[in-house]
């Protein structure tokens, strides 16, 4: 067969196979990664600055001109994506709610990163006890359905975004938990480890200037990938209403208010349902070049 | 075999015990229910009478072992909007959410299996590079939004299909599909990579040099082959499958326990919602159960381990 393969196989594991065709010819996406990473920056700035350029207050209710379809114009007032039920421009809406996407997706992911491979580490340094609880913990979470259980947290504590950041925390911790633990392992059995205990090191030290380096670059890989599914499990519950108060915008809570006028109004629902896809498909675009670039075995863990 | 039933029987009574107590202390720390029942016009005797009759006059230790009595009966009390016991209302609505999910997930596999070896074939072709690039973003689509786009599609443009419900034989097709697509797009890549590194295996090249057909080699050995990876991330998926099909039977107001617990948790009816926890873990873990039985039949090595 392909010499490439075989090599491919042997050495870098499945992944790289599946993404280097025989004649040595990268995937079309892989191509992308820069770019979707230059967009998604481009769009989170955009957000988060959205006070300063956007002119129309996103709460601001004209119900006069309720309903209107994109590129209407009232008076001097341009409404590029049209109006919503209550006559608030979708436009300003979808700007202003980017930032609880994108404030929520990197603080939790980066949350459950450390807090995760703290406790991965904790496992692979000490195994004994703490190595059986962890991954007991990491077993269970990870078979059950946790949104569920979020969902029935938020529900009891109440919504905000504190405590969705929390719950989603208490749920993406396992996967790098799962990660940091294997991967430490490995760098145990390594010769430069045990050559830096025979020379007497230990505790902190060893463990920040052997393990951690080795371990960092698949968590951030994997981190990406969290990112994505931070975006889509906080739409997902602002969507049924669990998310922060809906006073401040999201696009889960504007896609559950345009649900209801896809009869009369289908841009209510389509611009953030656009917004949504195109920003979990960049990040999942990057993640995958990431991955190629740093770590072709990890993603699969 | 009875090791494997004893570790998931364990798995099962440490889940439900542990989000049992979770719900418990955060249901008793967030507020006094019997303010919720009672509603705000309430007297102070009414919602004396309510605690008395929750039991919540007792003591915290008192109304947790009451609880873990009740847990063990699946008396979970009665559903304050419904005003009938809660498990049954939950066991009503089970089929519908088992038709949607198994639905869902058997049209995932039928697309994806073939999805995924055409990609493998044809890696270098045009095709194949769309059925990867597809797959790529039906990976990005979580399902609410997926139902969006199909809802506007077939049901408000073209008006093929109902946008809710489960009246018509016709409502299944939209709520599976928006269920299934992430599934669909996350196994054909999978099955694509998988695929790829048994192409290059000894028992492929012996298949072929004997002259056996490529639907023989790909269908019969390979699919075998790779199915005990594919089922080992089958049973780590269903968790998100599961968590998927409560937000798709919101949006299509699909009359499954999705729905039922979405409301529960908009009327803090804790009883519901506890029994709705409850009866998602045991499915839960009785589906990974049969994962791993399913493991046994597929792959003689395990079969040989196990006994």
């Amino acid at each position: 067969m392909q010499p490439k393969m075989a090599i491919g196989n042997l050495f870098l594991g499945s992944k790289i196979a599946s993404k280097i065709a025989p004649n040595g010819k990268k995937s079309y996406f892989l191509q992308a990664g820069p770019i979707c990473l230059f967009l998604l920056a481009i769009a989170s700035i955009l957000s988060f600055t959205a006070n300063l350029w956007v002119a129309q207050d996103p709460g601001y209710q004209d119900l006069i001109s309720r309903l209107k379809p994109p590129f209407s114009k009232v008076g001097d007032l341009n409404y590029y994506f049209g109006t919503d039920q209550l006559g608030r421009d979708v436009f300003s809406r979808l700007i202003h709610g980017g930032k609880i996407s994108f404030a929520v997706g990197l603080i939790t992911a980066t949350l459950a990163m450390i807090i995760g491979g703290a406790l991965g580490l904790i496992a692979a340094y000490f195994r004994g006890w703490q190595e059986a609880i962890i991954l007991r913990v990491v077993d269970i979470q990870t078979a059950f359905p946790f949104l569920i259980v979020a969902i029935a947290i938020v529900s009891i504590v109440g919504s905000g975004l504190t405590t969705i950041i929390t719950t989603l925390v208490i749920w993406l911790w396992t996967p790098f938990a799962r990660l940091a633990h294997a991967k430490a392992l490995i760098v145990k059995e390594s010769e430069f480890y045990k050559a830096a205990i025979s020379s007497g090191r230990s505790g902190f030290g060893l463990v920040f200037q052997h393990i951690v380096p080795n371990v960092v670059g698949s968590m951030m890989v994997v981190w990406t990938f969290i990112v994505a599914q931070t975006i889509i499990a906080e739409s997902s519950m602002s969507y049924l209403g669990l998310g922060v108060p809906l006073s401040t915008p999201t696009w889960g809570s504007m896609l559950s208010e345009g649900r209801n006028y896809l009869e009369n109004a289908w841009w209510i629902a389509l611009f953030p349902a656009f917004a949504i896809m195109l920003t979990v498909f960049c990040v999942n675009v990057f993640g995958d070049w990431l991955s190629d670039r740093i770590d072709p075995q990890t993603k699969k863990i | 075999m009875i090791r494997i039933l004893g570790s998931r029987l364990l798995q099962l009574i440490l889940v439900v015990i542990g989000i049992g107590t979770l719900l418990f202390f955060l249901v008793r720390v967030s507020g006094d229910p019997a303010l919720a029942i009672a509603g705000s016009d309430a007297t102070a005797e009414n919602i004396a009478s309510i605690r008395q009759s929750l039991g919540l006059d007792r003591s915290i230790l008192e109304q947790y072992l009451s609880f873990l009595q009740n847990l063990c009966t699946l008396n979970f009390g009665e559903s304050y909007t419904y005003l009938l016991p809660a498990m049954p209302l939950i066991l009503a609505a089970l089929p519908n959410t088992l038709y949607l999910s198994f639905v869902a997930f058997l049209l995932a596999i039928v697309i994806a299996v073939p999805a995924g070896i055409y990609a493998a074939v044809k890696r270098n072709s045009f095709s194949g590079k769309a059925v990867m690039s597809i797959s790529m973003l039906g990976q990005s689509i979580p399902p609410f939004v997926i139902g969006i786009f199909l809802i506007l599609v077939f049901s408000v443009w073209l008006r093929w299909l109902p946008s809710f419900g489960n009246e018509a034989g016709l409502s299944i097709i939209m709520p599976s599909v928006a269920l299934s697509a992430v599934l669909m797009a996350r196994y054909t890549r999978l099955i694509r990579a998988y695929f790829l590194e048994e192409l290059n295996r000894g028992y492929v090249r012996t298949g072929k040099s004997l002259g056996f057909t490529n639907a023989r080699i790909w269908f019969k050995h390979i699919l075998r082959n790779i199915s005990v990876p594919m089922l080992s991330l089958i049973g780590i998926d269903l968790g998100k499958f599961v968590g998927g099909a409560v937000i798709v039977e919101a949006v299509f107001a699909w009359p499954g326990i999705g729905s039922l617990m979405i409301n529960a948790v908009k009327a803090r009816d804790y009883p519901l919602l506890e029994a709705g926890v409850f009866a998602i873990a045991v499915m839960v873990v009785l589906l990974n159960l049969i994962v791993d039985l399913l493991y046994l039949y597929i792959d003689p090595r395990i079969r040989a381990k196990v006994n």
